[in-house]
């Protein structure tokens, strides 16, 4: 890629970001979609709280539980918005448009996605201080740059992980849909609620293949005073995977561009 | 207040709508303080450009929206206040793709709008066949509507307006984006409708159709009426204008720009056809400008150069144009 | 009440469903999801507790589907372009949405089912009811006031093009206040007013008392929960009356029919 490219590159990326913040306010006026942040990721981190308190399973307490829930709250907001993106144009007819363009979807999607990633660390970082003000999660253990360099890789990641979801959802009527599921499907895989041992055996492998699971275990090092070095191992597996969703969603994004040529289907799926 | 007895089955007078502006824009007046009638079994156009408050009269008349001021009576009902009594004897063709539930048959869309307007079961099938015949639909009722084509569509909407058997309807841009065979069958339907006694009030940016259709015309531009009557009356108001009419073979984009700044010349419209540019000059009457118009077109092989009388839609340019009032 | 037209709305709506029924699962996953993590959580604990977690994924199925599918109602009509119609008609607003309200609890009593079979398939939870027809009564009573709340929903979410916003912050508060899976009386007090507004919370509370030995909930037994959920749900559609009566004049004031 030339400097010329890599300029236009970054240009539509900074644009399709500016596009993805406009349309979200056009929809919804800035302090209501903050009011929705901060109720969404209160209530849904009370809800299993509460859960926990009633339970009283000495494994997993209510601390446990709401540091899950902050960590898996990126998911609520960065996954499923970013797997919706390609569903939701789509939905209201832009594809063709976009498709025509001489600008890969990917660009395109990669720039929509980074307003949604900063929505990501703002729910993460308000879900952090819920837990510690309101449901008394004791971080005092805690090295604040660790915790951060987890936060940044796991919305990343997720990010990563939304954009293949996202892919897939292209070739499929059923983008949005899918979106949804793959968004809650952190609460019962992850060791976000309970640990992943809970599960049966078979069940355990998809665990260990989503990035989310290798964040709430960061995020528990890391809340009881692990340094980078001994979060190292988890913060690898979320780049790894995190790289290697983008890359497979490239791959992906370009396949159903290629399809949706040969075939003229743009109304399909 | 209400109307005389013998009052038409639309009364419409100094009605205005203002929207209240947002975010600190000024407030917008999308009609300005029109009045008309519409006399039974009559086909009423209202042609305008977009944003001329057309959609915005026909929703105050539809009874969804409230007038800011002003009245306007259908059959004898005032819009405002008795919008029930009002609904049950109207309906509504907005076209386009939507306005339908597109996972239901075309059928399934006429029986749920029928019960909306009570209409009881025997009378509701008979009457369900009837306007599926009459849209020339039978074959597909049973069809998805998301699986119409668009002029299906848009003929499935004309029977869905259909179902209470309205005495007026109103058609907000009926034919728009339609083929023209569609078109076509579109409008003789209209007329078929109005010949029955259904009075009719449609919006329209088609001259022609306007012209084919309509009994009388409201040329409505900037939420005002600018002009009413039918098409002759309309042309003819437009009676300080001659015509020059120029065909070109090559495009006299420059002469056009001559033309526009020279005295006497109060409009010029430009327009092209397979093989060649048309260009309408409208000049004051009284100014004899063919032999500037001539020399204007220098260098252009000119196929024919001549007066002609105002048409239509010359007459709308005019009017809408703020050239003549 | 125009009841042909609710009926005629009941039966768009269901054929709407059916012919596309996928549309069901963003309701169904949360609650599912919820329940399947409760049930992990309380994986050391067996007897009433259990069933009241899966009786609790039950009603959030409920819950979830007459938030988003009631909520959705007259917003979808508006993207659909047939809110037009539907306001030129004689027909209130208000008839066509509470036959909507009718099928889609119905389909959220369906979310409730798929929730109790995946609960006993997995996780073998027995589900044995002590009083099953007084249950089953207070549930069908139970499913009317959530349609009335329904009714409310759709009016709220009329007016503005936020509606989906506006829905999906009302969930989780929902699933926390509504008693379903943890008795109310562990919440803070000031939120237990709260929930006793709602007027299913009081149904779920009767239905628990029905299902489960020795379950006292609120206090006021299944008569007493039973006559105060019937009380608010007539003030809800009061209510709901108010509101579309207003939210059309509003609407044929401003204009806004169309936005979407």
């Amino acid at each position: 890629m030339d400097a010329v490219s890599l300029r236009q590159t970054a240009r539509v990326i900074a644009h399709s970001s500016s596009l993805s913040v406009r349309n979200t306010f056009a929809a919804v006026p800035w302090w209501l979609w903050l009011a929705q942040v901060l109720l969404t990721s209160f209530f849904a981190m009370a809800f299993f709280a509460y859960v926990a308190d009633f339970a009283q399973n000495p494994e997993v307490t209510v601390a446990y539980v709401v540091l899950g829930n902050a960590i898996q709250a990126v998911a609520m907001v960065t996954l499923y918005s970013v797997a919706n993106l390609p569903a939701i144009e789509k939905h209201v007819g832009t594809m063709p448009v976009l498709i025509s363009s001489p600008t890969g979807l990917f660009t395109i999607f990669v720039g929509m996605s980074l307003f949604q990633i900063m929505a990501g660390f703002l729910t993460v970082a308000v879900s952090m201080g819920y837990a510690v003000y309101l449901f008394g999660l004791d971080l005092s253990a805690m090295h604040l740059s660790v915790m951060v360099v987890v936060i940044v890789l796991t919305s990343f990641s997720m990010a990563g992980l939304g954009m293949m979801i996202g892919a897939i959802g292209t070739y499929l009527r059923t983008g949005m849909i899918i979106a949804s599921v793959v968004s809650y499907i952190g609460l019962v895989l992850c060791g976000v609620n309970f640990p992943v041992h809970y599960l049966p055996d078979w069940l355990q492998p998809i665990s260990y293949g989503l990035p989310l699971t290798y964040a709430v275990e960061a995020a528990r090092l890391a809340a009881e005073g692990a340094t980078l070095t001994e979060v190292f191992p988890q913060l690898r597996m979320m780049l790894l995977l995190g790289v290697g969703m983008l890359v497979a969603s490239y791959f992906m994004l370009k396949g159903f561009e290629r399809m949706v040529r040969r075939k003229g289907a743009y109304e399909a799926f | 207040m209400s109307p005389p007895e013998d009052a038409p089955p639309i009364v419409v007078e100094r009605l205005t709508k203002v929207f209240p502006g947002k975010r600190k824009r000024p407030d917008k007046t999308a009609v300005d303080d029109i009045s008309f009638n519409v006399e039974k079994g009559e086909i009423f156009g209202l042609l305008g450009p977009n944003g001329a408050g057309k959609t915005t009269t026909i929703r105050m008349l539809t009874t969804m929206l409230i007038p800011t001021s002003g009245v306007a009576w259908v059959l004898g009902k005032d819009v405002t206040k008795e919008e029930v009594a009002i609904r049950k004897r109207i309906n509504l063709v907005s076209g386009g793709e939507r306005g339908l539930y597109y996972r239901l048959t075309g059928r399934q869309n006429l029986r749920f709008f029928s019960e909306l307007y009570g209409i009881d079961p025997k009378t509701r099938d008979r009457r369900i066949e009837e306007l599926l015949q009459l849209v020339d639909l039978t074959e597909s009722a049973d069809q998805r509507v998301e699986d119409y084509s668009r002029g299906m569509k848009q003929r499935i909407h004309i029977a869905r307006s259909l179902v209470n058997d309205p005495e007026v309807l109103f058609l907000d841009e009926p034919t728009l984006g339609l083929d023209p065979e569609i078109a076509r069958e579109i409008r003789a339907l209209i007329r078929r409708m109005a010949g029955m006694g259904t009075t009719i009030l449609l919006t329209t940016h088609y001259m022609f159709e306007a012209e084919e259709l309509c009994d009388r015309i409201g040329i409505i531009s900037e939420g005002r009426l600018v002009a009413l009557g039918n098409s002759l009356e309309l042309k003819d108001s437009v009676n300080n204008a001659t015509v020059i009419h120029v065909e070109t073979r090559e495009d006299p984009y420059e002469a056009i720009e001559t033309l526009e700044g020279m005295d006497g010349v109060i409009h010029v419209n430009s327009d092209r056809v397979p093989g060649r540019f048309i260009v309408r000059i409208q000049v004051d009457h009284g100014s004899d400008l063919l032999t500037e118009v001539n020399e204007a077109m220098r260098g252009l092989r000119v196929l024919r150069i001549g007066y002609d009388e105002p048409t239509l839609e010359d007459t709308y340019i005019s009017l809408v144009s703020g050239h003549e009032r | 009440m125009n009841v042909r037209a609710s009926y005629a709305a009941f039966r768009q709506q269901m054929t709407h469903f059916l012919t596309d029924p996928q549309w069901i699962i963003p309701s169904l996953i949360a609650p599912f999801m919820f329940t399947m993590v409760v049930l992990m959580i309380y994986q050391d604990v067996d007897g009433p507790v259990v069933l009241q977690a899966v009786l609790g994924g039950g009603v959030l199925g409920m819950w979830g589907n007459t938030l988003y599918s009631s909520g959705w109602s007259i917003s979808y009509d508006r993207y659909n372009g047939t809110l037009e119609p539907l306001m030129t008609s004689p027909t209130r607003l208000m008839d066509v949405v509470a036959g909507r309200s009718v099928w889609n609890t119905l389909i959220g009593l369906s979310n409730a089912v798929l929730v109790f079979v995946i609960a006993e398939i997995m996780f073998r939870t027995g589900v044995g009811l002590a009083n099953p027809a007084e249950f089953f009564f207070i549930l069908i009573m139970t499913l009317a006031s959530l349609a009335s709340i329904g009714l409310v929903f759709s009016a709220f979410f009329v007016l503005t093009r936020a509606s989906s916003v506006l829905m999906s912050s009302l969930e989780f508060p929902i699933y926390v206040v509504s008693g379903a899976m943890f008795p109310i009386t562990i919440l803070p007090d000031w939120v237990i007013p709260v929930s006793y507004i709602l007027a299913p919370s009081w149904g779920v509370d009767a239905m628990k008392i029905a299902a489960l030995d020795g379950y006292e909930g609120i206090g006021l037994g299944i008569a007493g929960s039973l006559a105060v959920m019937l009380l608010l749900t007539a003030i809800y559609i009061i209510m709901a009356r108010w509101l579309f009566k207003k939210i059309e004049r509003n609407v044929r004031s401003y204009g806004t029919i169309t936005r979407f």
